[in-house]
């Protein structure tokens, strides 16, 4: 048994250029063959990869969990056609393999390709060989390359392999979504599935922005209220609720997962916002977790011997909170956290003075206002759910 | 007319094929140099000759098909054929398609894994 070297050391790419001068002749042929080279009769374009595409893409199209398989390389040809993600404004590398006939030809090849509606163009012209090869090919530079809006796209590429005497005409299709970057996924929600990709791609494509702030701000701005009734464990899932939209930790991860997918630029963190009831109007940011909050790790009670009534965090539409979950949004040196359900604030501090107060409250109903943020007007449905006695503090 | 005996055959396929290893190991040396610096000339024929027999296992015995899959052996490592981090790998191989076909989409994902397929 010999001795295993390491791997590396060198280069695929040099090593794949040294290779094509070996043939497909067997490696024990005692002669290698007719010197006579034949003019090429017909050259068939056999399959197309995309080189420069993400390759993380998984089938699964059922439902919002993650699953599937990763789409196999190549992405098109006669029996598959399967969709690739790709990073808008920037060329695309394409991997040709083509078939050219009789085996033993030689010759020159122009290859070019043309996307229909879109300004890329692929032109290359080398000197081929009979039989199989594979050819790379960029997307010609200067032409405008993908455009770097996110959206999806139905990528036609009509080629036509031209050679002395002939020409073959053939287009390929395949969906293309285009990105800002190489998706991404937060820790505990990976997955690329299609169905996923689909509909961030569908999401961002919507806010007709490529500014990273803008983006989060107008996905943030498809929420306006938040819906303590609506808590998902999959916040994919509330592409399904328009309407009736969810609570807000469940809006900042479904916006999370989105810009990721789309490999949006910037730097993203899930925090909840609360405050302790001993220091009411300071603000306590807790990241990457949900917890500790206002409940956990124990309540904080009004009379610890008694252990009846507990701090918690009340809006104006009168709902108990234990937090105010936003995204931590950082991009081109400006950072702000983009509320759920609420909306864009410039700090931690702003986020908690939007809560109307913080309440000593028991299982049934909130006895008494500890810290008052703001003024509730005699509209706000919190009125509604305080006891008489307390509505003058309220307002005044 | 010139009558080669099935010995004589034997003979000169087996010359030629100890051409084809000496060829791959120069190959090596061309683009895997730390390898080939690491076993030395006899000791990289040798392991060519492994690397062969592995090949024809998945049925990959012609010139071009056992380059690309010496070229996989040092660039993933010399068990990325059975190695959990590559499992395209088998699949591929056990495809039933030419050599150079499982070759070249095993160098597509290769490339994918070593970051070598780039953005302009």
């Amino acid at each position: 048994m010999p001795e295993v070297p390491k791997p590396g050391g060198g280069d695929l790419g040099k090593a794949s250029k040294d290779r094509s001068n070996y043939s497909d002749a067997p490696i024990d042929a005692t002669q290698t063959g007719c010197s006579g080279k034949k003019p090429i009769t017909k050259v068939t374009l056999l399959s197309l990869a995309f080189l420069s595409g993400h390759g993380v893409l998984k089938d699964h199209d059922a439902d919002w969990s993650d699953g599937g398989k990763l789409y196999v390389k190549p992405e098109w040809d006669k029996e598959r056609q399967s969709p690739v993600t790709h990073t808008g404004g920037q060329r695309m590398q394409l991997q040709l393999l083509l078939d050219v006939e009789p085996t033993n030809a030689a010759g020159p090849l122009e290859i070019t390709g043309r996307a229909a509606g879109l300004a890329i163009r692929f032109l290359d012209r080398r000197e081929v060989k009979g039989g199989r090869s594979h050819i790379e090919i960029w997307s010609d530079e200067k032409t405008e390359g993908l455009p770097a809006e996110v959206q999806s796209l139905d990528m036609k590429i009509h080629w036509l392999l031209a050679w002395t005497g002939g020409d073959n005409l053939v287009a390929t299709q395949n969906t293309v979504f285009v990105t800002l970057g190489k998706p991404t996924a937060p820790e505990d929600c990976p997955g690329f599935t299609l169905k996923r990709m689909r509909e961030a791609v569908r999401a961002v494509g919507l806010t007709k922005t490529t500014n990273p702030h803008s983006i989060v701000d107008k996905l943030m701005g498809r929420f306006p209220e938040y819906n303590l009734n609506n808590a998902l464990d999959n916040a994919w899932e509330l592409t399904d609720f328009p309407n009736i939209g969810a609570d807000c930790q469940t809006i900042v991860r479904y916006v999370n997962q989105v810009i990721q997918m789309v490999g949006c630029p910037g730097t993203a963190t899930f925090v909840v916002v609360w405050a302790t009831a001993n220091a009411p109007t300071k603000a306590v940011v807790t990241r990457n977790s949900r917890i500790p909050n206002m409940m956990q790790p124990t309540k904080q009670w009004r009379e610890p011997a008694s252990m009846t009534e507990w701090a918690t965090l009340v809006d104006l539409g009168g709902a108990r909170n234990k937090y105010q979950a936003c995204l931590e949004f950082s991009h081109a040196g400006q950072t702000f956290l983009y509320a759920g359900g609420v909306g864009r604030m410039n700090n931690a501090d702003e986020v908690l003075h939007n809560f109307f107060a913080m309440c000593w409250a028991n299982e049934k109903d909130i006895t008494f206002i500890k810290h008052r943020y703001r003024r509730a007007s005699s509209t706000d449905e919190v009125l509604k759910k305080l006891p008489e006695y307390l509505h003058r503090l309220a307002k005044e | 007319m010139i009558t080669i005996r099935q010995q004589q055959l034997k003979a000169l396929r087996a010359a030629s094929r100890e051409e084809f290893v000496r060829q791959v190991a120069e190959h090596v040396r061309e683009c895997w140099p730390d390898a080939h610096a690491s076993l030395g000339v006899a000791g990289m024929r040798q392991y060519v000759r492994a690397a062969i027999d592995r090949a024809e296992a998945y049925g990959i015995s012609t010139q071009y098909g056992v380059v690309g899959f010496v070229d996989l052996l040092l660039a993933l490592g010399d068990d990325f054929d059975t190695n959990d981090a590559f499992p395209w790998a088998r699949e591929i191989l056990t495809r039933d398609v030419p050599a150079r076909e499982k070759i070249d989409t095993l160098e597509l994902y290769a490339r994918e894994v070593l970051g070598e397929n780039g953005h302009a």
